[in-house]
């Protein structure tokens, strides 16, 4: 019993520290997906309808 | 596709800082679990390894939370990259600062015999985490950026004069919690020098793991107000467009 609380006190650390990390990457790498598409989507539709192909290119 | 540089949550730099994090906190987690049992607290003292470097590191970022505001603040100085540099140290300290009192807690059950006790140490810590919590709820509140910038740095100045409070606590009040560890690294120390040279390791290792989480941050905030910029952008787009057809309707 006695190192279970050394290795809870580890063990919270790594969590906490690995789990907030994991959100803030995730938060990133989701922003920049948006601002991908919302940037693609704006350059789409201002361009010139005669440059648009069929499908959309 | 735009033209338009976008910042990217990584790079090279932030790639090498969390390698380097990463080796010394695996390093100092093992070290520090193998560390040898002590007289007075047996093996709870290994938790030395991570508790005072995670006050290191919340201190830390406070201070650098407080420093970027002062930045902000002063008109000579005052650039986006302040406020979002302060907002990012401010929720990684709030997490430090989380930590430091849960491991203080998992570290006083056993040597304490209690979970929580109201010590000047302990209580100007949870003070401390509940300050800038609040420094993080005020810039929650819907106002214009710059209102809101101005408000959380001034916010962040008051919430910082408690750090120096905690720090001095031990020897300004007599307290359960034991002296400065820190202080105790002395030539005449009665600190194994295992204990102090893991303990150390885990400062460098917070330090780095705290520059890295910053860096990802701040960066995570500067995408944000792209995307809030963009929207505005594309939202004006769109009422240019609505007025020129209600425009070309009515002639």
């Amino acid at each position: 019993m006695s190192e279970g609380y050394v290795f809870a006190g580890y063990g919270v650390t790594v969590a906490t520290l690995g789990l907030y990390a994991l959100r803030v990457l995730r938060r990133g790498r989701n922003l920049r997906r948006t601002l991908d598409g919302s940037l693609d989507a704006s350059s789409r539709s201002a361009a010139p309808a005669v440059h648009r192909t069929p499908d959309g290119a | 596709m735009s033209d338009r540089p976008r910042p990217a949550t990584t790079g090279g730099g932030t790639a090498l800082l969390g390698a380097a994090a990463l080796v010394a906190l695996a390093t100092t987690i093992v070290l520090g679990l193998r560390l040898p049992p002590t007289v007075e607290q047996g093996p709870y003292a290994r938790l030395i390894a991570v508790h005072p470097p995670l006050a290191w590191a919340a201190y830390l970022a406070f201070a650098v939370c407080a420093l970027a505001s002062v930045l902000w603040l002063w008109r000579r100085t005052r650039a986006p990259k302040w406020d979002r540099l302060a907002v990012a140290s401010a929720e990684v300290g709030v997490v430090f600062c989380a930590l430091t009192l849960v491991t203080g807690s998992i570290w006083g059950r056993p040597t304490w015999g209690v979970w929580w006790t109201w010590d000047a140490r302990l209580t100007s810590t949870a003070l401390l985490l509940a300050l800038f919590a609040g420094y993080l709820a005020l810039r929650k509140v819907s106002v214009d950026p710059e209102t809101r910038a101005r408000r959380a740095a001034i916010a962040a100045l008051v919430a910082v004069a408690d750090v120096p409070i905690v720090h001095f606590s031990v020897d300004w009040w007599r307290t359960l919690h034991q002296g400065r560890s820190l202080a105790q690294i002395t030539p005449q120390d009665d600190l194994d020098g295992s204990y102090t040279s893991v303990m150390l390791l885990g400062f460098v290792a917070m330090t780095l793991l705290y520059g890295w989480l910053v860096a990802h941050r701040s960066r995570v905030e500067a995408l944000e107000a792209r995307l809030e910029a963009e929207g505005l952008d594309l939202a004006l787009e769109e009422r240019r467009a609505e007025s020129e057809v209600v425009e070309a309707v009515a002639r």
